[in-house]
């Protein structure tokens, strides 16, 4: 039996990329539907807030092909649910608590039959107040989640020192996942299976299981693939499931649930808006902040759903990569009448961040330093660091890190020669930030960090495995295939991946925190060593004989051809009441440059280079990886720059969602990203124990676009004089707002 | 496949839709010819390589490959299945991603995505591959390179939100050096058997129904529509389906007859005059494209950032301007070329121009029963008068997005005065609009920079536009200024003006 070079560090392919490009990947809407199959659809609101008279659904009843509707009587008296607190509804109980909440489900015979039936409910309603902005939520006294005040060292024994206030509003984000929410409810002898779109099977079967009053084991989830997730598959798939899984029960046919486009838009939650306000208080002579108070005003929408978990996270990286010794935190969690705000990648990480680095760049400009030299003033201290929050850090690389981009991407020329254009040039001009992330891996609630694989060796040589995590494109199922595949020196297409299924491993966490690879490759890493250890145990192994022979043999000799391994997290655990403590077991780091150019015409900006080193320790597949962090860079320049959610502000529709489709909400195409955009990986080896020696690569390089965010700054600033206050996303009208501001300011 | 009984019957005379797929000429009932060819393939054909990703032509994971032969040979395109009508398939070879290769035989951009690492989730991978094959067979043809331009711009219309589109791009660049790839020659030979077929067509031919249609009736000249219409007053008439068909698959709303016009053989082609450009309203923006820009290369940035490359293979200019919507970005750069409309009711034609032709919001003077025949641009000034034209559109997103202001200026200049200037502005108003006060303000001044500055106060001064998601109206008035400032920068200034590095050096 010869052993194979190990493939745990090589670019292979995605595992399903053949499958993809040839249109035969199987999403759930692919799947071969069975005879008598529905379609439903939701009935959406069309009021923001209002208390709810009378909901009539016989014309729905009668619409052309119904076969079944569903509203509140068909659910458990009071039926809540939710991620952390049950405090989410299926459909609105009383009161429409925001534009386009769902008010019933129609089972018909063609999608848009159910659609079309969807519309033709009447609603008599009574308007009520709506709050739509964080501000005007927190005014009315309305919280989803207690607000939680830090205190940090001492601020008043700094506020002797010049200060600087400044504001930034950062804009929430649509998913836009290619693949909409989809559930596909199947009956079952005892119940249903549920082929779910989720990032979170074991928490869909929970969800199902309650509204239909059945048990646990009675219902099956089942994911194979998701057509893009970012965590707006976590929380949010949960609705479509519940909805199909009851139309199960109520026709006895199989059931299909795929929301239309605009309907996902208005219905599932988005990144959280955060308006932050800060004091910084400076040494003027190094740039270093001594101190800030700083604001947390986090719009949750109607319900908490993850709106704690990301409020806290946005707290544990305020200080980012710095040490700022006294600071004072105050993050208020607002309810308003909009569509609850959700997880997506970075889960307040990035609103976090942005907000310290644009409080350093304020900074900066108050010093007239460059920024890259305030971000060296203010890096934590190499050895010995402890976070605000009280988590020693083990390795420390960022200043590295920082140092070894700013030569290779040649900031300081670069640095010159943007200095340059912009006194000669007065129609565009020009802007460069280098931004650094240090980022905590694991899941901030410390008993998710668990995961769990099954691997089996099959009497012809080939194994499968299967786990508690699931494969939204990130490349998980792949990464665990390489590890499993090394354990036994096969051939990686020796191996199968089976579809994550409660069936056989419930209980499990979200694919999510970026954690799915250190769990779930670590759990197949055990039960793939455990495994193999016990047929080589077998007095009947022959090392010269292949594994079909070798399984066979261990079959005769009745030893289990499948292995569970189980995984936790080690080293993590924190004080939720103190915020004390270790939540993450290790920290990725990462920085970027990019180099802007923007028109003082129009406020238009064009990304001109991108360059990136990134850490994730030892890589278990670079072009994997590369992919997450080019990826994740796009999708946050996307969110700092075009991807602008508006809510009608007045009228009768105030609180409606007016970019409800990529026709008004627009993500970056191609052709926004720049031909220079270099990515290189920090040569590191995880210092704590991590399959591989890896670091996880899911969230942290979503918050390298920061970088782009700043060197919008940097050009606005360049036009004028005094503090730049930009909003994000900074789209050309909020750009030019800026440009104007400050060029107004050398009057 | 099958046989939902259509509401409306259509009358003997409609031509069944006839079209090379998997292999065969597949012959389709003219009352079932709205389905979307989405539909067609994942519902009725079983083949869910094609995915819907938004429904309204704004993602591309739907898009598909169709194939017509020419006079100049195949032409390969991409559209947008979810808001393409298998009616508008007639006379083409239909091909989706199953058609371009399996996973034991991948097609060389495949077999690229795959080695560049350029899927992830996977879910917009069939429409990035369609859209990227479609650029490298149209280029097989001729054995022509193709440069990082047009591969972003054969991706211009598909969204992805894993990979952030390098190895796209990579695998693009890759793939157009592959010899191998589609048989032409088969494919030639499946559309000679079309041919041959529509050439038997007749009312004894089987045609399939689908469900969930409108019906569409397909005519071949003015004749056949004047009779179509007579018949179906209420009828929509279409070209592309690229805005109708976001009625039919957002509004959900109830089309029972559309009278397609992409078939009427007075609607086809580009003449040029003495006079100017005749546009024959079925005329797509793809195939208008080389000749508008042949006569005004300024035009290259907008051509580019209207809508995207599968919307711009179906959609038609006689469609923008007779839906007319105030935001369309046809009619502003029409407006400043001073373009007249070809209009006819029955036999009676008469021309209107475009500048007259938006009475109100929604309101256009075209009565019952009448068309759009052609729309003609008068032939460029030379010699003496020259004119000198800038357009620029404003949107949160450089490519495929809905202008927040559209300004198209144009001066025809003798001897260093304005004789004429044509303003041309989408966003600002109910209507596609000219600034004639301001245009009347800069007649006959010197053409110099000093004067569009000073004129600029006055375009900010001109509208009254609205505040919606896409800018503010004070944004839009003051890029109406703006628009004005910049073209005097870009004209008489010595420094470049354009954020985007590919639309400088055209003008």
């Amino acid at each position: 039996m010869k052993s194979l070079a190990p493939q745990s560090s090589q670019s292979l392919p995605h595992e399903s990329a053949a499958l993809q490009v040839a249109g035969t990947a199987q999403y759930i809407d692919d799947i071969p539907e069975i005879a008598g199959t529905l379609y439903a659809a939701f009935g959406l609101a069309l009021v923001t807030h209002a208390t709810i008279e009378a909901l009539d659904l016989s014309a729905v009843k009668a619409s052309s092909g119904v076969t079944a509707v569903i509203d509140n009587s068909d659910l458990p008296v009071n039926f809540s649910y939710g991620p952390v607190l049950h405090d989410d509804v299926l459909f609105a109980r009383g009161e429409v608590m925001h534009y386009g909440q769902a008010l019933f489900a129609v089972a018909a015979s063609s999608h848009d039959a159910a659609r079309r039936a969807a519309r033709a409910f009447a609603l008599q309603s009574t308007p009520l107040p709506v709050n739509i902005s964080a501000a005007e939520g927190l005014a009315s006294g309305e919280s989803v989640v207690p607000s939680r005040q830090l205190n940090i060292g001492d601020l008043n024994s700094v506020k002797h020192l010049p200060s600087v206030s400044g504001s930034l509003a950062m804009g929430g984000q649509e998913h836009f996942y290619l693949e909409g929410q989809i559930a596909y409810a199947l009956p079952t002898e005892r119940g249903v299976k549920v082929y779910s779109s989720t990032q979170h099977p074991s928490e869909v079967q929970a969800a199902v299981a309650e509204v239909c009053g059945l048990s646990f084991n009675d219902v099956q989830v089942e994911t194979r693939r998701m057509g893009g997730g970012f965590g707006g598959k976590e929380s949010q798939a949960m609705p479509c499931a519940m909805a199909a899984a009851l139309l199960v029960l109520k026709t006895g046919k199989p059931v299909k649930l795929r929301l239309d486009r605009d309907d996902d838009f208005l219905t599932t939650g988005k990144r959280h808006e955060f308006d932050v306000a800060y004091t910084a208080h400076y040494e003027p002579s190094t740039g270093i902040i001594a101190g800030h108070s700083t604001q947390h005003l986090v719009r949750g929408g109607i319900s908490a759903d993850f709106t704690g978990p990301v409020a806290d996270r946005a707290l544990f990286h305020a200080h980012n990569g710095y040490h700022i010794a006294h600071a004072q935190f105050d993050s208020q969690r607002a309810k308003t009448h909009t569509v609850s705000n959700t997880a997506y990648r970075g889960f307040g990480g990035p609103q976090g961040m942005l907000g310290m680095e644009v409080m350093l760049d304020d900074v900066a400009r108050a010093c007239g330093m460059d920024a890259l030299d305030v971000r060296y003033a203010n890096l934590m201290a190499d050895v010995g660091v402890v976070t605000h929050y009280g988590q020693p850090v083990k390795d420390l690389v960022l200043r590295k890190l920082m140092q070894r981009l700013e030569t290779q991407s040649a900031y300081r020329e670069r640095r010159k020669a943007v200095t340059a254009w912009n006194a000669s040039h007065t129609v565009l001009k020009r802007g460069l930030a280098l931004t650094p992330v240090m980022f905590g891996v694991a899941f901030g609630f410390t008993p998710h960090n668990q995961g769990m694989a099954l691997v089996s060796l099959l009497k012809d040589g080939t194994l499968t495995v299967q786990h508690g995590g699931t494969e939204m494109g990130q490349g998980l199922h792949t990464k665990v295939l390489q590890t499993v595949a090394d354990v036994f020196g096969v051939p990686l297409k020796q191996v199968r991946i089976q579809a994550t299924d409660t069936a056989t491993l419930p209980n499990m966490p979200a694919t999510a925190a970026s954690s799915g690879t250190d769990l779930c490759a670590n759990a197949a890493h055990i039960a793939a060593t455990t495994l193999r250890n016990r047929i080589q145990s077998c007095a009947a192994f022959d090392a010269n004989q292949n594994w079909a022979a070798n399984a066979n043999a261990a079959y005769l000799a009745r030893l289990a051809l499948t292995e569970v391994g189980y995984y936790t997290t080690p080293d993590i655990g924190y004080d939720f009441a103190s915020f004390q403590g270790s939540p993450f077991q290790y920290y990725a780091y990462g920085a970027a440059v990019a180099e802007v150019l923007i028109d003082t015409f129009t406020g238009e900006t064009s990304v001109q280079a991108v360059d990136i080193l990134q850490d994730v320790g030892r890589s278990i597949n670079p072009a994997i990886d590369k992919g997450q962090i080019e990826g994740a860079f796009v999708q946050g320049m996307g969110w700092l720059t075009t991807e602008e959610l508006v809510w009608k502000m007045d009228g009768p529709q105030r609180g409606r969602l007016m970019t409800q489709a990529p026709q008004t909400y627009k993500i970056p195409t191609a052709r926004d990203v720049p031909q220079h955009f270099e990515v290189w990986l920090y040569d590191n080896v995880n210092a704590a124990p991590n399959v591989h020696g890896s670091k996880a690569v899911g969230e942290p390089p979503f918050m390298l676009a920061n970088s782009v965010f700043l060197a919008i700054r940097d050009a606005v600033g360049s036009c004028g004089a005094g503090q730049v206050c930009l909003r994000a996303p900074a789209t050309a009208e909020a750009v030019l707002n800026a440009i104007n501001a400050v060029a107004s300011n050398t009057n | 496949m099958t046989t939902v009984t259509p509401h409306t019957t259509v009358n003997t005379a409609a031509h069944p839709i006839q079209f090379w797929h998997q292999n065969a000429v597949q012959t389709i009932a003219p009352a079932s010819g709205g389905r979307s060819v989405l539909n067609y393939l994942r519902r009725d054909c079983g083949l869910t390589g094609t995915k819907e990703g938004c429904a309204e032509g704004d993602c591309g994971a739907c898009c598909v490959m169709t194939v017509a032969q020419t006079e100049n040979g195949l032409v390969f395109e991409s559209v947008n299945a979810c808001i393409h009508p298998v009616a508008n398939l007639h006379g083409k070879a239909l091909l989706s991603v199953e058609d371009l290769g399996t996973v034991k035989n991948l097609h060389p951009v495949q077999a690229a995505m795959v080695d560049a690492h350029a899927s992830q989730c996977g879910f917009c991978t069939p429409g990035f591959v369609v859209s990227l094959a479609a650029c490298t067979e149209q280029a097989r043809c001729s054995n022509a390179s193709i440069n990082r331009e047009q591969v972003l711009d054969a991706i211009s219309g598909n969204l992805c939100r894993c990979t952030g589109y390098k190895p796209i791009i990579e695998a693009g660049l890759f793939a157009a050096q592959a010899k191998a790839g589609l048989d032409h020659a088969a494919i030639n030979a499946g559309l000679a058997q079309l041919n041959q077929a529509s050439q038997a067509a007749s009312a004894t031919l089987p045609a399939k129904t689908l469900p969930e249609a409108s019906a569409v009736l397909t005519p071949r000249s003015i004749s056949e529509l004047n009779a179509a219409m007579g018949e179906h007053p209420q009828a929509v008439l279409t070209a592309g389906l690229t805005d109708v068909g976001l009625w039919l698959n957002k509004q959900l709303r109830h089309i029972p007859v559309m009278i397609s016009t992409v078939q009427v053989a007075e609607f086809q082609g580009i003449h040029h005059t003495v006079h100017g450009m005749n546009i024959g309203a079925a005329v797509t923006l793809t195939q208008l494209a080389p000749h508008l820009m042949a006569a005004y290369p300024e035009l290259h940035e907008w051509h580019e950032r209207f809508a995207s490359v599968p919307v711009r293979n179906a959609a038609t200019m006689g469609g923008n301007v007779v839906g007319g919507s105030p935001i369309g970005d046809s009619m502003p750069v029409l407006l400043a070329l001073d373009a007249q409309l070809l209009l006819q009711r029955g036999e009676v034609q008469r021309t209107v121009a475009l500048k007259d032709f938006y009475l109100g919001y929604q309101q256009k003077d075209l009565q019952a029963g009448e068309f759009l025949r052609r729309i003609m641009i008068p032939k460029r000034p030379k010699g003496s008068k020259t004119l000198k034209l800038a357009v620029y559109k404003i949107s949160k997103r450089f490519e495929d997005d809905i202008s927040a202001v559209c300004a198209a200026l144009a001066f025809e200049v003798v001897d260093g005065i304005i004789t004429a200037a044509r303003l041309g502005f989408g966003g600002v108003a109910a209507t596609p609009i000219r600034a004639f006060s301001v245009e009347a303000a800069l007649q006959g001044k010197p053409f110099t920079q000093a004067t569009l500055e000073a004129a600029a106060p006055l375009l900010e001064a001109a509208f009254t536009p609205l505040s919606d998601h896409r800018a503010s109206a004070g944004y839009r008035r003051l890029m109406c200024g703006n628009a004005l400032r910049r073209a005097a920068a870009q004209w008489f200034g010595d420094e470049p003006t354009r954020v985007y590095a590919h639309a400088e050096g055209v003008v």
